[in-house]
C-alpha cells in the first residue's frame, strides 16, 4: 500500500463513519414519523426522501451543488453567515453520502418500526411512561436490528458513493478522493491494474467486515425471532 | 374506586359504541360475546382509543371530557392494564419487565413493592428469564405483576384467560382473588368466558353491539331478561365463600361450614389440591354447578353422597323444560332440575328440601389469607 492509498482509505472510512453517525438520528426520526404518525403530506415527504434512491446520482449531486454550492440557495447563506462551505471539500463528501444513503436507512428502519406491535408502546404508556421515554425504552430497542441494518447500508453506500460525490466534492487527490474515485482514476491510467486490484480487495474486505459485525449484533438479539 | 362513563360515544367506521355505566369497588366483570365491544371499552378507559363525545371520570377526576377537550394521557391515568396477549417487553427479562415503571414512580406512594409482588405471584424463579422462555401462565403472572408495580388505582384485565388451559386459568383466578384480597386493588375483568368471570365476581356488566345491556348481580340480570340472549340460568355457576373446618387425612376429606361461627351447613370435598391442616378457619371460595345438585324431599342417611344440605325453596324459575330452584341453605344455592323431577317431587316455593352434592362436585377456587 502506498501512503496515498492509505490516506484515501482513511478518508473514505472517515466519510463513511461520520455519514453513518450523522444520518442515523435523522433517519430514525423520519422512519418513526413515517411508521407511526399520520401527518399531512406524508406521501410527498416519502417521495422527497426516496428521490436520491431513484434519481441518477450525478443529478442528485448537481441538485446538491445548486442548493449547497458556494453560490447555491442555502450554500450562499451558510457561507456568509457561518463560513460553512459544502462544495469540493470534506463536508461535501459527507453531505453527498448522507443524502444518497438516507432513503436506504429510512426504509430499513421504518420497516423495523412497522413490525413492532403498537401494543408494546401502549403497554408502556399504561405503566405510566410518557411517549418520549417509551420511544427510547421500547420502540428503539425493539427496532434495533433494523437500525443496525440501516447503519450498515449507510456505511456501505458511503464507501461506494461515486456520482453525487464527484459532482459535489470533485475528485481532488488527498482532499476529496475516496476509494471509489481513486479506483476510477487509476483505471484511466494504463499499468495501474495492481493498484486498482488492491483497492478493490480493501473495499470488499471493509464491506464484508461491516456486514459480519451487524449480523453478529443482530444474532445477539435473537428475542425478536422467538 | 369509582369509574363513570357518561354518554361515552365512539365511532369506528359504521359501528357506534355507546357506554353509559358506573363501576365501583371490588371485582367487576365485563361480559359479552366476541365482537360486542368489550375491548373497545377497555381501550377507551386506558386511552388507547379516544371517544368522540361524552365524559369519563375516575375517582372524581376527569379523564376525558369532550365539551372542554380534556383528555388525560394513558401514562397519567393510573390504570394498570393487562392486555389479552400480555405484551411483556421481549428485550427485557422478567425482573426488568416488573421494574419497568419503577424508576419513574418516585413521586408516587409505593403501596405495592417488588418483593410483595414476587411473593404474591410466585415469580422468584423467573426473574432472569426473557418472556420468550416463559409459559402462557407465567407470562400472564408477570404481566399482572408489572401492572401492579405501576401502583395503579385500578387493575384492568382484557381476556386474561384466553390463551390459558384449564389448570392455568384456575391458577390465575386464584392470584387475582389474592390481589384483591391482600392489596385491596379494584379489578375490572373483561372476558367472553362467563364461567371464569363468575369465579371471580357476580357483579357483572353485560355488553352487546357496543352498548351496555345490563349491570348488577348475575342472578338479577338473569331475572330481568334484558340480556336474555347472553345471560341465562343455564350458564350459572354457584360460587360460595365458605370456611374450612377440618381435614381428615384418613379419608382425604376436607369439611367446610357455610358460616364462620356456626357449625351448621357442612360441606365436604375431597379435592386433592387442598390437603393442608393449617388452613383451619380460613375463608375458601368454592364452586358448584347447578346441575351437580340433586334434590330430595327427605334426608338420605345411607348414601354415598357426602353433602346433604337442608334448605328452603325461595324462588322457582323455568326455562323451557328446565327448572332453576333458588334455595336458601344459609347461603343461596341454585339447583337445576328437569320438568320430570319437578313434577315428581311436587316442588313449590317455601318447600323444605335437601340439596345433595357429591364431594367431587365441589371445586376449590381460592383460599383467602384473611
Amino acid at each position: 500500500m502506498t501512503p496515498d492509498e492509505m490516506s484515501t482509505i482513511w478518508l473514505t472510512l472517515k466519510v463513511a463513519l461520520i455519514s453513518t453517525f450523522l444520518t442515523l438520528p435523522v433517519s430514525i426520526g423520519l422512519a418513526w414519523i413515517l411508521a407511526r404518525r399520520n401527518i399531512p403530506g406524508k406521501p410527498l415527504i416519502e417521495a422527497i426522501i426516496s428521490l436520491p434512491l431513484v434519481a441518477p446520482p450525478v443529478v442528485t449531486g448537481y441538485v446538491l451543488l445548486l442548493i449547497f454550492g458556494r453560490n447555491g440557495y442555502i450554500g450562499n447563506w451558510l457561507f456568509d453567515t457561518w463560513g460553512i462551505r459544502f462544495s469540493f471539500n470534506f463536508s461535501a463528501l459527507v453531505l453527498a453520502s448522507m443524502v444518497v444513503s438516507l432513503p436506504l436507512a429510512v426504509r430499513t428502519i421504518r420497516a423495523s418500526f412497522e413490525l413492532i406491535d403498537p401494543v408494546y408502546e401502549q403497554a408502556s404508556q399504561t405503566l405510566g411512561i410518557g411517549k418520549l421515554r417509551t420511544f427510547f425504552r421500547v420502540s428503539l430497542p425493539l427496532a434495533f436490528p433494523g437500525v443496525l441494518s440501516g447503519m450498515v447500508l449507510v456505511f456501505a453506500r458511503s464507501l461506494g458513493e461515486f456520482g453525487a460525490t464527484i459532482t459535489l466534492a470533485g475528485n481532488i487527490a488527498g482532499k476529496t478522493q475516496t476509494i471509489s474515485l481513486m479506483i476510477f482514476s487509476n483505471m484511466q491510467i494504463p499499468g495501474k491494474e495492481a493498484e486498482v486490484m488492491r483497492l478493490v480487495v480493501v473495499s470488499i474486505l471493509i464491506s464484508f467486515l461491516a456486514i459480519a459485525a451487524s449480523e453478529f449484533f443482530i444474532r445477539k438479539r435473537k428475542y425478536l425471532k422467538t | 374506586m369509582k369509574l363513570e362513563l357518561d354518554n361515552i360515544m365512539f365511532r369506528a367506521g359504521e359501528t357506534t359504541f355507546h357506554y353509559n355505566i358506573c363501576l365501583e369497588n371490588g371485582i367487576i366483570g365485563i361480559y359479552g360475546p366476541s365482537g360486542a365491544g368489550k375491548t373497545t371499552l377497555m381501550n377507551l378507559i386506558c386511552d388507547i382509543q379516544k371517544p368522540n363525545t361524552g365524559q369519563m371520570l375516575f375517582n372524581g377526576k376527569k379523564l376525558f371530557d369532550h365539551t372542554n377537550k380534556t383528555n388525560i394521557p394513558a401514562s397519567k391515568r393510573n390504570i394498570g392494564v393487562v392486555f389479552q396477549e400480555n405484551n411483556l417487553f421481549p428485550h427485557l427479562n422478567v425482573k426488568q419487565n416488573l421494574l419497568y415503571s419503577n424508576r419513574y414512580q418516585k413521586n408516587k406512594k409505593q403501596a405495592i413493592e417488588y418483593p410483595t409482588v414476587i411473593e404474591l405471584l410466585e415469580l422468584s424463579d423467573l426473574s432472569s428469564k426473557k418472556p420468550a422462555f416463559l409459559s402462557g401462565g407465567e407470562r400472564q403472572r408477570v404481566a399482572i405483576g408489572r401492572a401492579l408495580l405501576s401502583q395503579p388505582e385500578l387493575l384492568l384485565l382484557d381476556e386474561p384467560f384466553s390463551s390459558l388451559d384449564k389448570i392455568r386459568r384456575k391458577q390465575i383466578i386464584s392470584y387475582l382473588l389474592k390481589i384483591n384480597d391482600l392489596l385491596g386493588i379494584p379489578i375490572l375483568i373483561i372476558s367472553h368466558d362467563l364461567e371464569d368471570i363468575l369465579k371471580l365476581t357476580r357483579n357483572l356488566t353485560i355488553i352487546e353491539s357496543g352498548k351496555v345491556l345490563d349491570s348488577g348481580h348475575y342472578l338479577d340480570i338473569a331475572d330481568t331478561g334484558r340480556a336474555s340472549e347472553i345471560i341465562s340460568h343455564k350458564r350459572f355457576i354457584n360460587i360460595l365463600d365458605v370456611y374450612h373446618q377440618q381435614y381428615n387425612p384418613a379419608s382425604g376429606i376436607n369439611t367446610f361450614t357455610l358460616n364462620r361461627d356456626a357449625a351448621d351447613g357442612m360441606l365436604a370435598t375431597n379435592s386433592n389440591d387442598f390437603i393442608n391442616e393449617d388452613r383451619q378457619g380460613k375463608k375458601v371460595r368454592i364452586s358448584i354447578y347447578p346441575d351437580d345438585i340433586a334434590i330430595s324431599t327427605t334426608n338420605i342417611p345411607l348414601s354415598s353422597i357426602q353433602n346433604q344440605l337442608e334448605g328452603k325453596i325461595k324462588e322457582i324459575r323455568c326455562d323451557r323444560d328446565t327448572y332453576y330452584l333458588y334455595i336458601d341453605c344459609g347461603t343461596l344455592l341454585v339447583a337445576e332440575i328437569t320438568r320430570a323431577a319437578y313434577e315428581k317431587l311436587y316442588i313449590r316455593t317455601g318447600m323444605r328440601i335437601f340439596c345433595l352434592i357429591k364431594a367431587k362436585a365441589i371445586d376449590i377456587i381460592h383460599v383467602y389469607e384473611h
